[in-house]
């Protein structure tokens, strides 16, 4: 083919949008002639893991790479039964062989440690440089140690978050099994928006309950910078009739979020609230987008990233979608659901795109269930429309108030369903 | 030039098919259904599974679900999202998929 020829054929499928800018032919579907389109996506979480696995189910022809550095993925969700003796940190323990051996994602164990979104390269620690076609960014959440004094990631070890599990899930537990009937947890949220919320009033019931059986004349101080909400009133009414006495809830909204904490004698102060002192502190500190979206130039003063929910493309970087904690996605709450649902509609845009189409109006759904115990578990739910390029919350809320035992047994149960369900689609086991 | 032209028009032609491949509207929409009922629908511990149900089953359950009449802990609040049409089509879908 000339030169001239080519460029016509350029133009010709330039007008339906499949010339990547790097001016090589992209063939959607894998023809003789073509090149597959890569995708690279960054992070082997609820988001990453999902999309990386929904892209290569839309389209088997695509090439999608997933770069996580952990060969094991630790969930967040169901870490509180963890921290409560309930289920082992192996029940929440997941490995790639799915994604690899299911549906051909090509996963590589690595950090990228810089993004260049002109170039559509990305660099890996180990010095190797890839390169993509569209890159989807899943870095979930880092923490912002700098507003509190005192407190960073040395010596979190002391003052566990367990707000990402793994180690700092076992850090918490075995704290709690070595505190002495009698003592004091702490658990001190952060302003929001941050990581799933209402994980912080699960936390609270589950070391509850795992202290009610025992150490039953210890105390949980909760600190929280949520201030009330629907949401609370349950667990409150909840915490009355199961751990009657041993939750006390501190308002921490309005100035009261903690903003120093000494780890060698364990206290935590608060502007309004004082310096208070405990035996475990649970100390969660204030959130914001995964370092690396941070380092590509995908947030904004917020310090999240801003993104079209049609297709969760960045506003900020061209060919960059961003899902999970780490976009901005309001009205969805932060939560596994959330993200792999994000993981989902990222990949279907994408497919759609590089063959020329618009994304269809669809629904977009999350949930998140909550335990009070093991038999007691209610749950809040959303569903959610593109109206006016801004998603609109459609349907949902939370589980009815006022419930039967029974009901709230069912809800139990199904929340182990809803665990098992995620975590297949997710990480692409069968 | 004429091999350009009958070029061009199978690579087109090779585009449209990549637009048919797409996931469309009802397929991403049963999609999201499978986070809690598990892949392809199979169910998920005791979440029950939808492939291969009847589809007038389906329907039944979605419709019941969405005006009240059929309790459920979860699904009443999904279901009143979802038009009659998507209804019909996802019940549609599942039970189309071998058991
Ligand atoms: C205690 C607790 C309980 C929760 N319970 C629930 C629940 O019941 N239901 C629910 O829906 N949600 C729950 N959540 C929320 C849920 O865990 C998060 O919303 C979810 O993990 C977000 O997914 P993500 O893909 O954005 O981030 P993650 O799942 O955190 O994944 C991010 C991944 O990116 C990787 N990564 C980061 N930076 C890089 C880089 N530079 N290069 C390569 N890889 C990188 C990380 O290693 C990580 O594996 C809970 C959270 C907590 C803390
Ligand atoms: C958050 C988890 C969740 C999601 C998401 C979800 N379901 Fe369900 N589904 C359930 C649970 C739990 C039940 C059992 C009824 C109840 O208590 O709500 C159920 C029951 C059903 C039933 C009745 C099946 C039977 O024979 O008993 C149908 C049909 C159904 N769901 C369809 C759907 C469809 C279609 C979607 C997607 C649009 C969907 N569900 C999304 C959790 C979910």
């Amino acid at each position: 083919m000339s030169q001239l020829d080519r460029r016509t054929f350029i133009k010709l499928l330039g007008a339906a949008g499949v010339v990547s800018t790097t001016g090589g032919l992209i063939f959607p579907n894998n023809t003789a002639a073509g090149d597959k389109a890569r995708v690279v996506v960054v992070g082997g979480g609820f988001g990453g893991a999902t999309c990386a696995n929904y892209l290569r189910q839309y389209d088997s022809n695509l090439n999608v790479t997933l770069i996580e550095p952990n060969i094991q993925f630790v969930t967040c969700p169901f870490s509180n039964t963890v921290l409560a003796g309930i289920k082992s940190i192996k029940y929440i323990t997941h490995n790639y062989d799915g994604l690899r051996k299911n549906y051909g994602v090509n996963i590589i164990h690595d950090m990228v440690i810089s993004i260049d979104a002109i170039a559509k390269k990305l660099k890996l620690k180990s010095g190797e440089t890839l390169i993509y076609d569209r890159l989807v960014v899943s870095p979930g959440i880092s923490f912002n140690w700098s507003e509190i004094e005192g407190a960073n990631e040395e010596n979190s070890k002391m003052m566990p978050h367990a707000w990402k599990a793994g180690t700092q899930t076992i850090f918490l537990r075995k704290q709690l099994e070595a505190m002495k009937d009698g003592g004091k947890v702490i658990i001190a949220s952060p302003r929001k928006p941050f990581r799933a919320p209402p994980a912080v009033y699960e936390r609270a019931s589950l070391i509850a309950y795992y202290l009610k059986k025992t150490k039953p004349s210890s105390k949980i101080l909760l600190i929280d910078s949520s201030g009330d909400s629907e949401e609370l009133a349950m667990f409150r009414t909840a915490w009355e009739k199961l751990y009657k006495g041993m939750i006390e809830w501190i308002d921490g909204s309005e100035q009261g979020e903690i903003v120093s904490a000494d780890s060698k004698i364990l206290s935590l102060t608060g502007r309004t609230i004082g310096t208070l002192k405990g035996d475990v502190v649970n100390l969660i500190p204030p959130q914001h987008a995964g370092k690396i979206a941070r380092i590509a130039g995908l947030v904004d003063e917020s310090g999240w990233c801003p993104v079209d929910p049609q297709n969760f493309v960045s506003t900020l970087q061209k060919d960059i979608h961003v899902i999970g904690d780490a976009c901005i996605a309001n009205p969805m709450q932060k939560t596994g659901h959330s993200a792999n649902t994000q993981g989902k509609v990222c990949a279907a845009a994408i497919v759609t795109e590089l063959g020329g189409g618009t994304m269809p109006d669809i629904t977009y759904s999350t949930s998140i269930y909550s335990f009070l115990n093991p038999k007691h578990a209610f749950s809040s739910a959303g569903v959610y429309r593109l109206k006016n390029g801004k998603l609109k919350q459609v349907a949902g809320g939370l589980s009815a108030k006022k419930a039967s035992r029974k009901t709230r047994l069912k809800e139990a149960i199904f929340a182990s369903g809803w665990y098992k369900g995620i975590t297949m689609d997710t990480f692409g086991k069968t | 030039m004429h091999l350009l032209i009958i070029s061009t028009i199978t690579l087109l032609l090779s585009i449209n098919t990549a637009i048919a491949a797409a996931p469309n509207k009802i397929k991403i929409m049963a999609d999201a259904c499978l986070t809690c009922h598990g892949p392809n629908g199979a169910g998920a511990g005791k979440i029950p599974e939808l492939k291969g149900l009847e589809k007038s089953d389906i329907t039944e359950s979605l419709f019941g679900f969405k005006s009240g009449d059929e309790k459920s802990t979860i699904m009443g609040r999904y279901a009143k999202a979802l038009s009659d049409d998507e209804i019909n089509l996802l019940a549609e879908y599942f039970s189309a998929l071998d058991k």
